[in-house]
């Protein structure tokens, strides 16, 4: 795999990045739930692709890469599929954003932002599924329907 | 692009938006009783940074000159509105 933007070859082992902040042995394990996250090689993020610095609009982030999000890490909430988060960085802000769902986290380093978009995530969630689906707006009621087509509930 | 959170919590009132404080700040717009957006900030009172504002304006649905006229002010809720429905984001009453 090459680096996108310089064509450059990328370390395969840099594609794979452990979420340090919740090691697979602290991970709760649910009797009855099959996952291929329960595997000992649990990994709760994958990086996709990497490059170092990227336009966006007229500002120039620093760091862009594309993680894949295997896990929302709420105990109410399992992902049946994963999300594709974009993660970049501008003044020392990371963001972690899902284009899918129109989402995003951030905060002071990647691991911060990605467990703020897992949260936002949770709460879009919520959200929508406490409205009925008369109340929803095309923009909503089609995140609905990517959301519980994703998540399953413990 | 700049942004302090008293502008955009400015704005969200303007516009009507039900803003509600949880873990984070919660803005939702509703029309006739109808879910059409949803888009937050972080809790505190100071600019926000990084690409945030960026974000924000794209869950909004507003281009660039658009949302800086909603920050600016000359945008109003009726305008806003407008402008989402000719997206196809408000469905048309029957």
């Amino acid at each position: 795999m090459n680096n996108y933007l310089h064509n450059e070859p990328v370390s395969t082992r840099s594609l794979f990045v452990t979420d340090t902040r919740r090691p697979a042995s602290s991970r709760p394990v649910r009797a009855g739930v099959e996952s291929v996250h329960d595997v000992p090689t649990w990994n709760p993020v994958e990086r996709v692709w990497v490059s170092h610095f990227h336009q966006v609009g007229q500002e120039r982030s620093r760091f862009v890469c594309q993680i894949r999000v295997r896990d929302l890490q709420d105990p109410r909430l399992q992902l049946r599929d994963d999300l594709l988060v974009v993660i970049e960085l501008a003044e020392g802000i990371y963001t972690a954003y899902c284009h899918d769902l129109d989402e995003f986290g951030s905060g002071s380093s990647e691991a911060e932002a990605l467990q703020d978009f897992r949260a936002a995530v949770a709460d879009l969630y919520f959200l929508l599924r406490g409205e009925r689906e008369a109340r929803l707006g095309p923009m909503p009621l089609a995140h609905w329907r990517y959301l519980s087509r994703i998540i399953r509930e413990a | 692009m700049s942004l302090h959170s008293r502008e955009i919590d400015a704005a969200w009132k303007k516009i009507g938006m039900e803003v509600r404080d949880g873990r984070d700040i919660h803005a939702r717009l509703y029309v006739d009783d109808v879910l059409i957006l949803t888009t937050r900030r972080s809790k505190g009172s100071g600019p926000i940074g990084g690409n945030i504002p960026h974000l924000i304006r794209q869950q909004m649905r507003l281009n660039q000159d658009q949302f800086h006229d909603l920050i600016g002010c000359p945008l109003d809720r009726e305008e806003y509105i407008a402008i989402l429905r000719s997206k196809g984001l408000v469905p048309i009453r029957n």
